[in-house]
């Protein structure tokens, strides 16, 4: 049984306990066992609950565990966004997207490891410290949603939730092997998560496969009334396209994406992912997206000016940390001092900075401006394919500690991830290959704004040829 | 490019403390962020409308109706300070 | 030198909703803090505002009574200051783009003072300041605002008294705000400087804060202006800064926290999407806007022949204006019954407390009483004790003078025997009456209306004793 359930996706798990071939608990039991003998390596929790949060639901997904990283708010639960400033912070009131898991009967088992407020691509600047990459310790799960891309890599549990802002779910997803999905903004509400950059920000699924994916998107996304920039475009059943055939399937490939400052073992997996495609009979065209070189300058503005503001509300006075002062101004800048970890701190000026009177026009207004150029770009590419086909990230999982001396660095290589955002449009990662070192390599797929179901389509039917998926780190234990 | 008087004042302005020794490190990774970001200054915007948000909707609204009062037990136990059921915070000045 | 002061003026009123701007927490006045809170309105982690329409309708008819042009695609900004009656330290507001723009109101001197703009916003806690240390009460955080901006038209306190007044008025008849200042539904900021008269470039401007009432306001501003005036006379300079109100102490000072003008970062909030004005949501607002203070007062000057002064009295009290018309149209002496609400009724109003609601008599029932009066069957004593009896319950007039028998005594002959027996009682008034001091008969007036209980008719009395009394004198 135990080696069963290690292999069964998160559909297959429920659908055991509902053949009640094995119970709630044993599930629970199994999954809970393998954190408490597993994660002490790698570090991907950050609170494991002694008892699954409590739901009265039910449906496909009943009974089957699942994790949430730390940013996403649960009522009664600490929510620290990895920060020493919320660490001791217990939430007052449930996501919309922990009600509807809660609705769909699963098991919160705990909250997953991430930068900290979700600034980063590494899970470094965690105030609980890294979470190591389960396919190499001394490397990073990349970010900001590393925990749960590590967790669900090492089947620690089926399945988690990560948020997207820039590459938060794809990126982790690459380098730890598995399945990350980031939505058209709008499909999942945002009540609840957060706030990291208001205007970029999705709520989504990672898992090992795209059936669960499929089947957790039904359950998460879908109009909110207490998020005013969720869409009310109606949620199709995302199962229903959980198809093998994508003949005639237009797939776009972006030369921009493909140029220097691609690894060149990246390369070759991407290449491989196309000649797969070809094979079941999608249409390979060559596109142009011009303006990509530009999105990861536009993002470093539109992003940190939104976070800025956004994290204006911890001061000390409502909830969280607090250091006292004998005067409100010495307050609020000891708390936030003290309380906010460098890379959040850079961010922050970053953001006030590009806001500031002077500045304003020069760097935010400008930025908002070439976003528009970047959204064209893909609307005029969709216009002649269905999808368009990305490395996730111009190299695999580096070294913890390696990018973290210069920021800059750190912020280039999520040069294909960043646009999706930008663009408000709908993207997945997938593995697509291994590296010489054993560590996974992730292809994107991107996909018109709402149009979820194509990029699952093409995403099943490529895990119907492949087995990279299936494949578990093993760790010395 | 920028200088760490501009960095002071920026952290200022956000309410946060830089401790000494990190103000040249914070306005050296600055400065660099800000001259890569300098890139956008090669487009021609001019005539180009800016993105405001990534709305998929327009007119949200909600009707005016009063909901419970179930959170202010929850949100008063939260308060780092308070005293007779307010927040508590140093003098102002 | 002769000098000109130019003064705007900046109103915030709170909207008459049900639920908050941005969130469903009551809006009704609770003295009990933070109680009216949630996680929204507190700017927990995670939350996100929903915008209540009836405050954008609210805004919209304000906006139109105030001949304002509105601004189809509405959008909000964040304003990003610190401070802890702010909860997110954010304030949801508008800037670039007000709802509103270009507006004025018309003062009962015929003036216009242009309205610059009108913009919603969220409202900020309170603090309170007890020595060494503050406490904050969210209960107010995130009331709906229109913040209305006046142009720098008016120039003189008096002045801005009345614009407060009519602008107060306009709001309430439309029924957008009870723009009750005590509560703290209606707050107002003043901008002035002064200039030589003729002068067109604008002195320095100092800001005003702090004032609680409309008399308030006109009393900083009298003493802001004179200052100013004293400075320039003296040569000294005015700096643009904000100064408070004192009311104890009567003056202005400067406000001592000011640091240096805030950089507010504005930028578009990327939480709210655009809301479209159509012509549907106009032309519905607009039926709510039927008769305009400032039109009415001219209509009851000219259609009741009433003086301003009085007119202002109904203005100011739509409920008492209603009265009187309907009392007019059963009895059409305007002159007469508005003598009567606005003396003998307000009278009784205010030692009954609790304003018109307490008043029960209908206007059919009260222009009895008035038209008795005129016509000489009821006295000004017994027709305010008919009213007296009246007023709580509406009690029959008729029957009232029936059952209490006050119906007027005007024949000579019933009131001879009562003239002869006061002066017969007050011996001193008579001997000063015929010494020459003419007003001793009102005593012998007085002491006739009390043995006739009232009834007897004041004016008849007075010439039977004064006839009386020449002929013994």
């Amino acid at each position: 049984m135990a080696k069963d359930l290690l292999k069964l996706s998160g559909l297959e798990i429920a659908e055991c306990i509902k053949n009640t071939e094995v119970s709630k608990d044993e599930v629970l039991s199994f999954f809970r066992k393998r954190i408490d003998s597993i994660d002490p390596r790698i570090k991907s929790f950050v609170e494991v609950y002694s008892e699954p949060v409590k739901t009265l639901g039910g449906s496909n997904l009943a009974g089957v565990p699942i994790a949430l990283k730390d940013n996403i708010c649960i009522k009664g639960k600490r929510i620290s966004c990895a920060s020493r400033i919320l660490s001791s912070h217990i939430s007052v009131y449930d996501a919309t997207v922990v009600k509807r898991l809660k609705e769909a009967g699963l098991l919160i088992a705990g909250t997953t490891n991430m930068d900290e407020f979700a600034f980063g691509s590494s899970t470094e600047s965690s105030c609980y410290g890294p979470t190591r990459n389960p396919w190499d310790l001394e490397r990073v799960p990349g970010g900001s949603s590393g925990g749960s891309a590590a967790a669900v890599a090492m089947r620690l549990v089926p399945f988690a939730l990560g948020s997207d802002t820039g590459g938060s779910i794809r990126q982790p997803a690459s380098f730890c092997g598995v399945v990350g999905f980031k939505p058209t903004y709008g499909r999942v509400s945002r009540y609840g998560l957060v706030a990291f950059g208001s205007s970029l920000d999705q709520i989504g699924p990672i898992t090992t496969n795209f059936i669960d994916c499929a089947y957790l998107l039904n359950v998460i996304c879908g109009f909110d009334e207490h998020d005013s920039t969720s869409s009310r475009k109606d949620t199709p059943d995302f199962t229903q396209f959980l198809r093998k055939d994508i003949k005639g399937l237009r797939v776009g490939i972006p030369k921009e994406y493909f140029s220097a400052g691609l690894d060149r073992e990246v390369e070759s997996a991407l290449k491989e992912a196309v000649n797969i495609f070809k094979k079941q009979g999608a249409k390979i065209v060559d596109v142009s997206l011009p303006h990509t070189e530009y999105a990861v300058a536009t993002y470093y503005i539109i992003a940190p000016s939104e976070a800025s503001s956004n994290l204006e509300r911890f001061d000390g006075i409502r909830y969280g940390m607090r250091k006292d002062a004998s005067a409100l101004i010495e307050l609020y800048k000891k708390t936030r001092g003290a309380g906010f970890g460098d890379e959040a701190k850079r961010r922050i000026l970053i953001g006030t900075y590009s806001l500031s009177s002077g500045y304003y026009q020069a760097y935010y207004m400008r930025a908002a401006k070439v976003r528009t150029l970047i959204k064209k770009d893909f609307e005029d590419v969709f216009r002649s394919v269905d999808v368009i086909l990305t490395p996730t990230s111009p190299a695999a999982a580096f070294k913890i500690g390696e990018k973290t001396k210069d920021p800059l660095s750190m912020y280039l290589s999520d040069i294909y991830t960043i646009p999706v955002n930008l663009a408000g449009i709908c993207a997945v990662s997938f593995p697509c290959g291994f590296t010489r070192n054993n560590l996974p390599i992730g292809a994107q797929l991107i996909g018109k704004a709402f149009d979820e179901g194509t990029l699952i389509n093409a995403g099943f039917s490529f895990q119907q040829e492949t087995d990279y998926h299936n494949k578990i780190p093993v760790i010395n234990m | 490019m920028v200088d760490k008087k501009t960095v002071e004042y920026v952290a200022n302005l956000a309410r946060i403390d830089i401790r000494e020794d990190q103000k040249s490190r914070f306005t050296d990774e600055l400065s660099r962020i800000l001259e890569y970001i300098d890139k956008l200054k090669e487009l021609n915007v001019e005539s180009i409308c800016p993105t405001r948000g990534a709305f998929t909707e327009e007119n949200v609204l909600r009707p005016d109706r009063q909901k419970k009062k179930e959170y202010y037990t929850d949100i008063l136990n939260n308060a780092p300070a308070s005293e007779d059921n307010h927040f508590r915070v140093p003098k102002v000045i | 030198m002769e000098y000109e002061v130019v003064i705007g003026l900046e109103v915030h009123v709170q909207l008459a909703t049900e639920s908050k701007i941005f969130c469903s927490c009551s809006t009704d006045f609770e003295s009990k803090p933070n109680t009216n809170i949630c996680p929204v309105c507190c700017g927990y982690p995670g939350v996100l505002p929903v915008l209540n329409r009836r405050a954008v309708e609210l805004a919209v008819r304000v906006s139109l009574a105030l001949n304002c042009k509105i601004n189809k695609r509405v959008y909000f900004e964040r304003k990003n200051y610190f401070y802890p009656d702010l909860p997110k330290n954010y304030q949801i507001s508008q800037y670039e783009l007000p709802l509103a723009q270009n507006g004025y109101i018309i003062l009962p001197s015929l003036k216009k003072i242009g309205i610059e703009r009108a913009h919603l916003e969220e409202d900020a806690g309170k603090l309170v300041h007890k020595g060494n240390y503050s406490l904050v009460d969210l209960n107010r955080t995130g009331i709906p605002l229109l913040e209305i901006v006046s142009r720098p038209d008016i120039r003189s306190a008096d002045e801005a008294f009345d614009y407060l007044n009519y602008l107060k008025l306009t709001i309430q008849y439309i029924g957008a705000s009870s723009c009750d200042m005590e509560k703290g539904y209606l707050r107002c900021d003043a901008n002035i400087s002064v200039r030589r008269k003729g002068g067109d470039i604008l002195g320095t401007k100092v800001e005003l804060k702090n004032m609680n009432s409309f008399r308030g306001v006109r009393d900083a501003l009298l003493y802001e202006a004179k200052r100013q005036i004293k400075c320039l006379d003296e040569g000294k300079k005015i700096y643009q800064e904000t100064r408070l109100w004192d009311e104890k102490l009567q003056k202005t000072q400067i406000m001592r926290t000011k640091e240096e003008a805030h950089d507010y970062r504005y930028f578009p909030e990327p939480d709210l999407p655009d809301f479209v004005i159509n012509d549907d949501l106009i032309d519905k607002e607009r039926t709510f806007i039927k008769e305009l203070p400032i039109d009415k007062r001219a209509r009851f000057i000219k259609d009741y022949s009433l003086g301003g002064r009085e007119v202002d009295v109904f203005i100011s009290n739509p409920a008492l204006a209603d009265f009187f018309e309907k009392t007019v149209e059963e009895f059409n002496q305007p002159r007469q019954v508005a003598n009567w609400i606005l003396g003998p009724l307000l009278e009784l109003i205010n030692s009954l407390g609790g304003g018109l609601s307490k008043v029960k008599i209908t206007p059919a029932n009260f222009s009895k009483v008035v038209k008795y009066f005129t016509e000489g069957k009821l006295n000004n004593l017994t027709a305010k004790k008919v009213l007296s009896l009246s007023i709580e319950d509406d009690r029959d007039i008729d029957a009232i003078i029936k059952e209490e028998g006050l119906l007027q005594v005007s024949g000579e002959d019933e009131l001879l025997s009562f003239v002869d027996e006061a002066i017969k009682s007050s011996p001193k008034a008579v001997e000063d009456y015929l010494k020459g001091r003419g007003q001793a008969v009102m005593f012998i007036v007085g002491q006739v209306m009390k043995k006739t209980k009232g009834k007897a008719n004041p004016k008849v009395v007075k010439q039977l004793i004064e006839g009386r009394l020449k002929e013994h004198g």
